[in-house]
């Protein structure tokens, strides 16, 4: 038998042994090589029915679906799994030749019957874009394994941008017979880079496609390892320490230099199709006045919250919505200049009149006037323009609190059930749109138009109505140009709302890692084209498997001990 | 005995059936809609008809006190009911994250039960000293910060600084070549600045708890007599006094142990650990009422259980309960 000395001295070198060679083989297991990129959200199986964001989930879907077409960097759609195409003259018919030697990431090879089959299973199953960009299309016709006939029930002038460059193609051996697409885990598709392993809650691994059909672009890494890091500092602090070679979020400006400062790290900038906007309730007194919309407009000086908030990263809002730099306009009308005693001019030719002077205006009636915006609380820059557009308002006499709330609570009043005939509860809201909204210019119908499924203002107004109409008689995409700048000048005189500013967006990345990044305009460098290139040998390596079961591990030798060292002092006592 | 035990097992049942329902109406009354997870990032542009078909699909589209009905029915099964945003089993989501929390968790408990326990009986024997006022103002200072600002401190130094602990997750996804030891090592690296935000954060309680109980048992007589026996101090302190002071702070261990399987919502965000508390502020956000109500049922049962748990042990702890 051990004293108990020695038996404590024993038990101390095992442990310690058992640590230093723990340490030891943590430190010989290698870390493997690849791209690291970190997500600031989940999505899911990253599969066309449960990806969650439209970035970044749905960039992550289309590196593992690929389309018939794709967006080129100046966002211009070009052929890709299609090797030549034509359209008939009346413009209904189009006929797409594949490329032969397309395969699936399980190997199968992809048919125009795989193409007829998602386009008609879409259109069955509504999610994401999907549905919506099929509507149009009246029937498809695959005569052979390599083309696919696509029959329109009318012109659809933006028909290579939607659906063809944006409605990925699903394996029919995979989705065929399947009713409820949500639930579908697998996630095997035939684009550059295939869905090696996703642990939920972690982290997701890429790995390059062996088989890629293109002839010149094939996926330029052989593996991408994606954690899964939803605060911001969180991941701009690992980037910095080398932990990440990319960040999906969009750096904040006041982080700008200090990242692009950091050795090793590069921050590209480039405008972005999103735009953040001072929406108006234009149903509720007196926001319903043209006049009084003015007067708020001409309390705002965009170009200084441009200079203040985004430290003069972005673009100052256009008073007819469209951003200067969208492919569709070559000129739209410029910021308009904060003119305060203009603003208060507005406001007393209305009735609004400071009757007992004490700072703040009445209404025509004589009653007290106050006035709310709502904005997001997780969104700092958000809430701090609120702010500084309240203190203008009280400026020129208007009563302007400011209510900062969580970001689903202001969706729920600015756009109850994301469905603009449900009404809204709100007198002004900070609000913004993605990218996809500039960028369709048929998206600026819903957006302006009385009936527009994105006017969330109840904007209504028959001269911008019947401008917007035209938009859905353009039959070719060339036409689009002098009806969308006929639109922002028509809008600008109205005051829908207040485009504030159009950010620019800037992003991280180590440039020794990967050096491929494309800025894609209006949109960012996490895109597909960021990771096509020349071809790198395949084969991605597999981390240590089944951590899944290291917690329980951990914690069921951590409790034996735990109960050894009761049991042995009962004994002894 | 047996109506004693009877009355406490209908009153557990009441317990649960009431925090049942209030799961699952309280998100429910929360402003918002789970259709925005449910329908895609399009919402928008659906007809009238497709959103409508979607709710039927999800049950949504009936009476509250109908979809409740079900829920129970469903309940009673053992299905939990599948979740809007992740599109999985709830019950299996719940079981991805759970061991990572309660690893992290129960951790951090430990340890900072530990450090209360000898840091407040230190204080006590201390009184009035120095170093009982300065230990006090050092863990209400602690205390006192924000949790993210402890985490971010942490991250900065530790972290990017030093280098010394991995920054993110729960291990490291790119490391190979290693074993299921390298694979412990890696683990255990990454739960030290988690562990340790949560040890500075929540050490106070059982500190202040300790402390306290401690000023207590150290005017009982049989302190003094054993000081009168000629006892070295340390001997009185934790083996007398000690022993007997713990008692209150078994109670705050228990209390707190039902809720280590809630997991801490800040902390795992910043380090982005996978854990119960990121999942139930993710579910929030998007409403996802049946992973929420699957989230706060696994809360109350654990609460429950370590309860029912906390009232066998007290006696063993303490057998002037027994005899009473």
């Amino acid at each position: 038998m051990l004293g108990r000395g020695r038996g404590r001295r024993l038990v101390g070198l095992v442990t310690s042994v058992i640590l230093l060679v723990g340490i030891g083989t943590a430190v010989l297991a290698a870390e493997a090589p690849g791209l690291r990129i970190g997500m600031h959200t989940e999505e899911g199986g990253i599969t066309p029915y449960s990806y969650v964001t439209g970035y970044p989930g749905l960039p992550m879907v289309r590196m593992i679906y690929d389309t018939l077409f794709i967006m080129n960097a100046d966002r211009t759609p070009i052929p890709w799994m299609v090797r030549e195409y034509s359209v008939s003259d009346d413009g209904l018919t189009w006929t797409l030749k594949l490329h032969e030697g397309i395969y699936f990431h399980d190997g199968v090879p992809l048919t125009s019957a795989d193409v007829a089959f998602s386009y008609t299973f879409m259109t069955q199953h509504g999610h994401g874009p999907w549905q919506r960009s099929l509507r149009g299309i009246k029937s498809v016709e695959t005569p052979d394994e390599h083309t696919v006939v696509i029959h329109l029930e009318r012109v659809l002038p933006l028909f290579l941008q939607v659906p063809l460059a944006e409605v990925v193609i699903i394996p029919a051996h995979i989705w065929q017979g399947v009713t409820e697409p949500a639930t579908i885990t697998n996630a095997t598709g035939s684009g550059p880079y295939r869905l090696a392993e996703y642990q939920p809650g972690h982290f997701y691994r890429l790995e390059a496609h062996p088989n890629y059909f293109h002839p010149e672009k094939r996926p330029s890494v052989a593996s991408i390892i994606v954690p899964i890091i939803p605060d911001a500092t969180t991941m701009f602090m690992a980037l910095k320490a080398g932990e990440i070679d990319m960040g999906t979020r969009d750096v904040p400006p006041e982080m700008v230099e200090e990242l692009a400062g950091t050795e090793g790290l590069t921050v590209v900038t480039g405008p972005s199709y999103v735009s953040t906007l001072l929406v108006i309730n234009n149903e509720r007194p007196p926001f319903n006045q043209v006049d009084f919309r003015r007067a708020l407009e001409l309390a705002v000086d965009a170009q200084y919250l441009v200079d203040i908030i985004r430290l003069g990263q972005a673009t100052a809002g256009s008073p007819g919505f469209v951003h200067p730099m969208a492919p569709w306009v070559q000129a739209v009308p410029g910021p308009v200049k904060q003119d305060l005693p203009g603003a208060s001019r507005l406001l007393e030719g209305l009735g609004f009149v400071d009757r007992n002077a004490d700072g703040r205006r009445e209404d025509p009636q004589g009653n007290s006037f106050r006035q709310t915006i709502i904005t997001s609380a997780e969104r700092p820059e958000r809430v701090r323009a609120a702010q500084i557009i309240a203190d203008w308002f009280k400026q020129v006499g208007l009563d302007t609190v400011v209510q900062a709330i969580e970001h689903t609570t202001v969706a729920a009043r600015v756009w109850p059930e994301f469905d603009v005939t449900k009404g809204r509860n709100f007198d002004l809201a900070v609000w913004g749109w993605s990218a996809g909204v500039q960028e369709n210019p048929l998206n600026l119908w819903e957006v302006l138009h009385t009936r527009g499924t994105l006017n969330v203002g109840a904007f209504s107004d028959p001269a911008v109505d019947a401008v917007a109409d035209r938009l859905r008689e353009v039959t070719a995409r060339d036409g689009f140009r002098p009806v969308v700048e006929e639109l922002a000048r028509t809008v600008a005189g109205k005051v829908p709302f207040l485009t504030l500013w159009y950010p620019d967006n800037a992003y991280a990345y180590r440039e020794e890692a990967h050096a491929g990044w494309v800025y894609v305009r209006g949109h960012g460098i996490l895109d597909k084209l960021s990771l096509l290139g020349p071809a790198v040998a395949p084969g991605g390596q597999g981390g240590l498997a089944g951590r899944g079961a290291l917690p329980w591990v951990i914690l069921a030798v951590v409790l034996a001990g735990a109960g050894v060292m009761v049991a042995r002092r009962k004994r002894r006592s | 005995m047996r109506g004693r035990i009877g009355s406490q097992l209908v009153q557990y049942l009441a317990l649960i059936f009431l925090t049942i329902a209030l799961n699952f109406f309280l998100p429910r009354a929360m402003p918002g809609s789970p259709l925005a997870r449910l329908a895609g990032e399009d919402i928008a542009m659906m007809s009238p008809e497709m959103r409508q078909e979607i709710m039927v699909r999800h049950g949504l589209d009936r009476p509250v006190y109908v979809q409740f009905g079900l829920y129970l029915r469903q309940l009673a099964r053992g299905d939990l009911g599948h979740s809007f945003q992740r599109s999985a089993p709830v019950a299996s989501i719940i079981a991805e994250r759970l061991p990572w929390t309660l690893l992290l968790t129960t951790t951090a408990l430990a340890l900072q039960t530990a450090l209360g326990v000898a840091l407040g009986g230190w204080a006590a024997w201390r009184r009035g000293g120095s170093a009982d006022y300065g230990t006090m103002a050092l863990v209400m200072l602690c205390r006192s910060m924000p949790s993210f600002w402890i985490a971010m401190i942490l991250l900065a130094v530790f972290g990017a600084g030093l280098g010394w602990f991995p920054m993110f997750g729960a291990f490291k996804p790119w490391l190979v070549g290693g074993d299921t030891l390298a694979a412990i090592v890696d683990v255990l690296r990454h739960m030290v600045l988690p562990v340790t935000s949560m040890v500075v954060l929540g050490t106070a309680e059982t500190f202040m708890t300790m402390r306290y109980s401690m000023l207590d048992v150290l005017g009982e007589d049989y302190v003094r007599t054993a000081r009168a026996k000629g006892l070295r101090e340390a001997v009185v302190l934790y083996k007398h006094a000690g022993r007997n002071a713990l008692l209150p702070v078994a109670t705050v261990f228990m209390l707190s142990l039902g809720f280590a399987v809630s997991g801490a919502t800040v902390i795992e965000t910043v380090f982005a650990y996978p854990g119960m508390g990121r999942l139930m502020y993710e579910a929030v956000l998007g409403r996802d009422y049946p992973l929420l109500q699957g989230c706060f049922l696994v809360i109350t049962l654990a609460v429950i259980a370590a309860n029912i748990f906390a009232d066998l042990l007290y006696p063993l702890v303490d057998p002037r309960v027994r005899l009473t």
